[in-house]
């Protein structure tokens, strides 16, 4: 957008004030202070951005704004516009634009004019003055620095900028410069406490190796020791053996003198007399046992000729026996006999009974004559069947005939009644339902007509009403007479003003209010006519209605009349003739009703009438079946008769007599099974009879009934047994003395053998008899009594020497054994020992010490938990050292790092502005950068020496940020935000160099279009511009007390 | 045919605390402190275990100025607990545990043999009247005798060869340089194999076609000895064939493990990449504790991306470690490698990062002086007297605090 012209209704000092402009390139002002080049300047941010409340007058300046009006003519898009924004005071002002299109709304032009720039950036870009431009911090706002510094940090510039301060971090937290211990500190005062621990354990391992050493020598000693003490138990067990076995070998040696002076008995029987005196006994009781037997035996020769048997029943026993063996079979057939006699004897009895009640005339005889054929019985079911089948139909069509009939009588009835009850006596139903659809038809008609005469009595009745209310008003309503009225004083106060305000004041205004007066008269009368009128139009209408309504009633009613006459609908209900109400749809109802029934009716009659046509048919067939019954039940009856059984027509009793006859000829045939059988039974046992009868015969028995068969059997049985019990006692006695005599052998044979070792024994002992042996045992017994001391002697003497194996028995030392130099000699050595003994006992516990103490320091294992500690100590401490030193010297390579980056990455927007800045302070300063992350401008002078912005002098500081806001309009415009620059008196520090240069710069950078406004006060600034073809625009003075310009520009 | 077994280890510096761990937490400090220790007892039972002939222990046995009971304790129940297998040890001094700390210690068992020099004579170990090693130390100055040329020369014999397995130790006390003197010291020796530490440049070798067995540490002490660790089981079989195989024994494995942060979108899913290399990685039997230092190498962007700095690479090896740390298992303890370690290649770095270096190259060389100089212009209140400043000095490497500070670049600026 681009201002073509500035036209000012009313603006601060401004009035009236209207002024073209260049829109491309510069547009100079001139005007001395107080001319008003700074309200022009806020009345351009004004019109765009809206009015502030303290842009008023300069002059006067009230608790109240004074209204502002005025427009911009701009150019935008080749297109020109006019926006206008007018404010009472306090207000932003009401906007609008001129030019646009229809359907643009003017906040949205304008918002497209300004790029969606808003007012703050306006100002601190566009619309600049000497105040913006000398403070800071209008650069740092958000905006305007998004745009300046341009650059985020990206992660590589947040990175430089947060690593030196962690690199500050870590070298204190190490090692404080504030003298604190810091890490390092306590680093190396855990390690000097672990090698102080470290280096308390060393003494250990010396005292280690010191209680090796003299483990060894303990053990030297103890070695030594024990080979003392050794040679001196060995000493000691030998005196002490020779003590021992002194007396046992002195014992050995007595005894063996002894024993050489007793003759050698070598064989002589140590206990001969006691076997002498046994063998004497024993062979006595033999010769007693002998005798007895031979007495047993002679007794039992007695008893055999006593027990000698018979042998004439033994001939016969096998038969016996065999027939008794067979006797429970035989027992059996006797009783099953008897059982089946019984049984057929219950048969003959039971059949007797059938007979006689299966009927009259039955007998078993006539039991033979029925045929009892499958074929038979197969007939008699098949014609039981089929009379039984034709039966069952006959009578369920007499059902189905009888029950039909019943019905129909049942509803013939029924009809009858309801004909009376709807007073019906014709003959047929034809003509009453003519008649009651007639009626009904009437009724129908009559109450048609009588509704529609009520509806239209009622029609005219409602005319009548509307008629009356018009009537009432065909006058206006009074509210209609009371505005009128007002309208005609208003029109002739007003006509009175009029005359007045014409003569007073303007008579145009006088006329207006004449004007005024006319027309509300005149309106007024105009409504009275035009409202009357309409009433009258609607009375005529409502009156022609209801003539035709009546008119139309009049037929309707005769018309009812002629047919109540005609069909004689009078209302029975009332004395007088008058018609029937149909209206309220009563006898309709009713006259439905009747028709109704009656059709019901009619209907009921024809259905009686089928029925009674389908009861003839089943009549006739009725007939026919009985017919077939008939025959049937023949056919019936000559089947019974041809097999034997009564003729009945009860099928159920010729079933039942079937089943007792078949019944009774099963128990004939089962009795006469029964009988055959006991006759064979009864052949059996009479030939059992005959077999025992013949063996009693063959026995020659006399005087036993045969007829019982079995009692003979038990005589018989008996006698065997006896015989066999007597031959067994024979035998038996036989067997007895055979073994007697076998064992008075055998006594007879030892008695023999008892005297021979008699003999021997004697001989034996060498002894002739008794006495000689007793003597030669007492020699005996002595030499036994030497012998055994003598073993004792030498086993003691043995086990005397076991007990020392090392030692051996030495001759000469016994035989010069003194035994109390022998204990002395004891004594001496046991002392000595014992002395030896305590001192091993004490390097024991001595080396036990060391060994304990040994195993104490070998199990522990602190000592390399600590020097583990400690090396680690070591290794952090190292380490730590190394990172402060690392870390101390990366940091100035990291700070180098970071300056090439911030070298590298400076915000496009500087660049762009640098030009300006070369230009503006005539190449003084070549370089204008900012650090990484902070909002603050250097700039190098031609010594490359870096100067921050706030340390130069405000006329550089003036032009540095002319320049920047110069680069930013073009970086603004590149970006299609094209708005005009206003730079309000910024030169005035400048010097002559620099504003020539500043005007240079400026010529510069309109060249590409950029329309800008240059306020000065200066005018030698002016003229600069004036020699470079550019025609200022002079602004006039002010009048120092009205304000007024004292060279007045208007229009 | 004898069974024909040794042990050998080295640089088992008993008692020496471990490098470069970290913060450690409480239940685990004795673990770590005590891991040398648990290393040698393992040697010791593993000695027992395969029966072997004998142990070697080719120097630094342990260090003789840390002057530490605990060394002395496990080296005598260790040999004490040899003794009693009947097994040998033989000892060769390093350079921190130098002859003269040897002598000192009083009493070891008899079947420990520390030889006292490189002249030393060897020691035959027989079985049932066959020898069937000779044990000798050698050193730089140890040539290859006529016999062991003749061995070049001649083609190997095939078949069964009962002769007895020569075995060198490489003496590398008092610093093992090859000097003059040593030089021309000769030994008649004929080697089959030869038994050294990690440490030994080839001028310590002696020349000789006998295989060389280098051993490092059974646990590893820097974050840069890793993998498995232990001892080495030198087995001999009827052919006299060497074969060699090393025993995980170390308590404690140090591994350095690589994230590469290329095509990473989300720190989750770089720790699914790092938790898949620790799946990677076989198990060897006896580690009871993980030590894993995490270096993460990317471009800048790939740093940027993730936002990672030291605070987030500790967040996640802190998390790493409570995923895969098992109280009363397998430990874990994971660690970022400090960004200032490890070279980085210059396709990987930002400009910001190029340029610091190429300032901080620029800088004036760094030395104890230039040392001082930042502390005095950095601290200037705090005086610091001379004998402070030079106890302070001895903890710092000039040319480590140069190296540190050109790796601080990735650590400001890989994320840039």
């Amino acid at each position: 957008m681009k201002i073509s012209g500035i036209e000012i209704d009313r603006f601060g000092v401004w009035r009236n004030f209207s002024q073209q402009l260049r829109p491309n390139g510069l547009n100079v002002f001139y005007g001395p202070n107080e001319a008003g080049k700074t309200t022009l300047l806020r009345f351009i941010r004004g019109v765009l951005y809206g009015y502030h409340p303290d842009d008023g007058p300069a002059v006067r300046r009230t608790s109240k704004s004074s209204p502002k009006s005025g427009l911009l003519h701009v150019l935008h898009r080749d297109l020109d516009y006019e926006i206008r924004r007018v404010s009472r005071g306090e207000d932003a002002g009401l906007l609008t634009v001129s030019g646009a299109a229809a359907g643009d709304s003017s906040a949205r032009l304008l918002s497209d004019f300004v790029a969606g720039t808003d007012e703050k950036l306006f100002e601190s870009v566009f619309a600049v003055g000497l105040p913006e431009l000398q403070e800071f911090a209008t650069l740092t706002e958000d905006e305007v620095a998004r745009h300046l510094y341009g650059m985020t940090l990206g992660p590589q510039g947040q990175l430089l900028m947060d690593l030196p301060r962690r690199m500050d971090g870590e070298l204190e937290r190490l090692w404080p410069k504030d003298g604190h211990r810091g890490k390092l500190g306590e680093m190396a005062d855990r390690h000097r406490d672990l090698t102080h621990q470290s280096q308390g354990l060393r003494p250990q391992r010396d005292r280690y190796r010191a209680l090796i050493r003299q483990r060894r020598e303990l053990d030297q000693r103890i070695t030594s020791l024990r080979r003392k003490h050794t040679e001196l138990q060995k000493q000691l067990r030998g005196h002490q053996f020779l003590e021992k076995v002194h007396a046992p070998w002195s014992r050995v040696r007595d005894q063996k003198r002894e024993l050489a002076g007793i003759p050698d008995l070598r064989s002589f029987p140590t206990d001969g007399l006691s076997r002498l005196a046994r063998l004497e006994a024993d062979r006595d009781a033999t010769i007693a046992a002998r005798d007895e037997l031979l007495t047993e035996i002679k007794l039992i020769n007695k008893n055999l000729q006593v027990q000698r048997p018979s042998d004439s029943i033994r001939r016969f026993a096998g038969s016996i026996r065999a027939l008794q063996e067979q006797r429970a079979q035989w027992d059996d057939v006797r009783q099953r006999k008897h059982a089946l006699e019984l049984q057929a004897a219950e048969y003959d009895r039971e059949l007797h009974r059938q007979v006689t009640e299966i009927g009259r005339g039955w007998t078993t005889n006539r039991l033979e004559t029925i045929v009892d054929t499958p074929e038979a019985h197969g007939r008699f079911f098949v014609a039981a069947r089929e009379y039984q089948s034709v039966r069952s139909k006959t009578k369920r069509r007499q059902r189905w005939y009888k029950k039909l009939s019943t019905s129909c009588r049942d509803r013939e009835l029924a009809l009858r009644t309801e004909l009376m009850h709807l007073g019906v006596e014709a003959p047929t139903l034809l003509e009453p339902l003519n008649l009651a659809k007639e009626r009904l038809t009437q009724l129908t008609e009559l109450g048609q007509l009588q509704l529609q005469a009520a509806e239209l009595r009622q029609r005219s009745l409602t005319i009548d009403d509307h008629l009356e209310r018009m009537q009432d008003r065909l006058g206006l309503p009074d509210w209609v007479w009371l505005v009128l009225a007002f309208f005609v004083i208003a029109g002739i106060g007003l006509f009175a003003a009029g005359l007045s305000a014409g003569i007073s004041t303007g008579w145009l205004v006088g006329l207006i209010y004449m004007v005024l007066a006319v027309t509300a008269g005149g309106t007024t009368w105009a409504l009275k006519l035009e409202f009357e009128a309409e009433i009258q139009r609607q009375v005529a209408e409502l009156r022609e209605q209801r003539n035709s309504q009546d008119n139309r009633r009049h037929e309707i009613e005769n018309r009812i009349v002629e047919l109540v006459q005609t069909h004689g609908l009078w209302d029975p209900t009332v004395e007088h003739a008058a018609p029937i109400d149909a209206t309220d749809g009563k006898w309709v109802a009713l006259s439905a009703e009747r028709l109704a029934h009656l059709e019901l009716a009619q209907r009921e009659y024809q259905r009686i009438l089928d029925t009674r046509q389908r009861l003839s048919h089943m009549r006739g067939r009725l007939q026919y079946q009985q017919r077939e019954l008939g025959a049937s039940r023949r056919t019936w009856c000559e089947t019974l008769k041809s097999l034997g059984y009564d003729e009945t027509i009860d099928i159920n009793a010729a079933f039942a007599q079937w089943q007792q006859v078949t019944a009774a000829r099963e128990l004939r045939r089962r009795g006469q099974e029964a009988r055959r059988e006991v006759r064979g039974l009864q052949e059996d046992w009479e030939r059992y009879r005959m077999r025992v009868e013949d063996l009693g015969r063959r026995m020659r028995v006399e005087g036993l009934d045969y007829s019982q068969p079995f009692v003979a059997l038990d005589q018989w049985d008996g006698e065997l047994r006896a015989w066999i019990t007597s031959r067994q006692e024979y035998r038996r006695l036989l067997k007895d003395r055979k073994a007697r005599r076998a064992e008075a052998d055998d006594v007879q044979r030892r008695v023999d053998v008892f005297q021979q070792q008699v003999a021997a024994l004697l001989q034996q002992a060498n002894a002739t008899d008794r006495s000689d042996l007793e003597r030669k045992l007492q020699l005996y017994q002595r030499r036994q009594a030497i012998e055994l001391g003598l073993q004792q002697a030498t086993r003691d003497l043995e086990a005397i020497t076991q007990t020392e194996p090392e030692l051996a028995l030495v001759e000469e030392d016994l035989t010069r054994f003194r035994a109390q130099d022998n204990t002395e000699h004891i004594r001496r050595l046991t002392r000595e020992a014992a002395d030896a003994e305590q001192q091993l006992q004490e390097q024991f516990e001595q080396l036990g010490t060391v060994k304990q103490e040994l195993k104490t320091l070998a199990a522990d294992r602190s000592s390399s938990r600590i020097r583990f500690e400690q090396s680690q100590a070591h290794e952090q401490l190292h380490d730590a050292w190394t990172n402060w030193y690392a870390t101390a010297a990366s940091a100035e390579s990291v700070d180098l790092v970071g300056a090439m980056f911030e070298q590298a990455n400076q915000p496009e927007m500087l660049a762009a502005a640098m030009p300006f800045v070369e230009r503006l302070t005539c190449q003084k300063y070549r370089r204008l950068w900012t650090q990484l992350g902070r909002r603050q401008l250097f700039v190098d002078d031609d010594t490359s020496a870096p100067r921050p912005a706030e340390q130069l002098s405000g006329g550089t500081r003036e032009q540095l940020f002319l320049a920047i806001r110069l680069a930013m309009v073009k970086a603004f415009a590149k970006h299609g935000v094209e708005l005009p620059m206003v730079l309000d008196d910024v030169t005035v520090n400048f010097d002559v160099e620099r504003s020539q240069a500043a005007v240079d710069t400026l010529m510069e950078f309109v060249k590409d279009g950029q329309q800008v406004l240059v306020f000065t006060s200066h005018i030698h600034f002016a003229e600069m511009f004036q020699k470079r073809g550019i025609e200022p625009i002079w602004l006039p003075a002010r009048n120092k007390v009205t304000g007024l310009p004292e060279d007045r520009l208007a229009g | 045919m004898m069974a024909m077994r040794l042990l050998h280890a080295a640089s088992v510096q008993l008692d020496v605390p471990l490098r470069g761990v970290g913060t450690v937490p409480r239940d685990l400090l004795d673990l770590v402190s005590a891991a040398t220790l648990t290393a040698w007892d393992r040697i010791v039972d593993a000695a027992v275990t395969h029966d072997v002939d004998a142990l070697l222990l080719t120097g630094d046995t342990f260090d003789a100025e840390d002057g530490s009971l605990a060394a002395d304790v496990a080296l005598r129940q260790g040999c004490e607990k040899l003794a009693e297998r009947e097994i040998a040890v033989f000892v060769v001094p390093g350079p921190r545990d130098p002859l003269s700390a040897w002598q000192e210690i009083p009493f070891l068992p008899d079947n420990v043999t520390v030889f006292d020099s490189e002249a030393d004579a060897p020691v035959e170990l027989t079985d049932r009247g066959k020898t069937k090693w000779v044990i000798l130390p050698v050193s730089a100055g140890t040539d290859p005798a006529p016999p062991e040329l003749d061995k070049l020369r001649l083609p190997k014999k095939t078949g069964t060869d009962h002769r007895a397995v020569t075995v060198g130790m490489l003496w590398e006390a008092d610093g093992a340089a090859v000097t003059g003197a040593m030089a021309s010291s000769t030994r008649l020796a004929s080697l089959d194999m030869l038994l050294c530490s990690d440490r030994a440049g080839s001028s310590s070798r002696t020349v000789s076609e006998a295989q060389i067995r280098r051993q490092g540490s059974p646990q590893g002490m820097t974050p840069f000895e890793t993998g498995a660790r232990g001892a080495t089981l030198i087995e001999v079989d009827t052919n006299r064939k060497i074969s060699t195989r090393l025993l995980p024994l170390a308590p404690i494995r140090r591994e350095r493990l690589t994230a590469r942060l290329e095509g990473v979108r989300h720190r989750d899913d770089l720790c699914d990449q790092m938790l898949a290399k620790l799946e990677e990685l076989p198990v060897f039997p006896g580690e009871e504790l993980r030590l894993v230092e995490w270096i993460f190498e990317g471009a800048s962007p790939s740093w940027k991306r993730l936002d990672l700095d030291e605070a987030a690479l500790e967040a996640i090896a802190d998390s790493l470690t409570e995923l895969t740390d098992q109280p009363g298992k397998l430990r874990s303890l994971h660690r970022a490698a400090p960004l200032w370690q490890d070279a980085v290649d210059d396709s990987q770095m930002n400009e910001l990062w190029r340029d610091y270096l190429g300032i901080f190259e620029r800088q004036p060389t760094m030395d104890a002086a230039e040392l001082r100089r930042l502390a005095t212009e950095l601290r200037p209140q705090q005086a610091v007297p001379d004998g402070v400043w030079e106890r302070w000095l001895q903890h710092v490497s000039p040319q480590e605090v140069a190296r540190r500070a050109r790796g601080f670049g990735r650590r400001w600026f890989a994320g840039a």
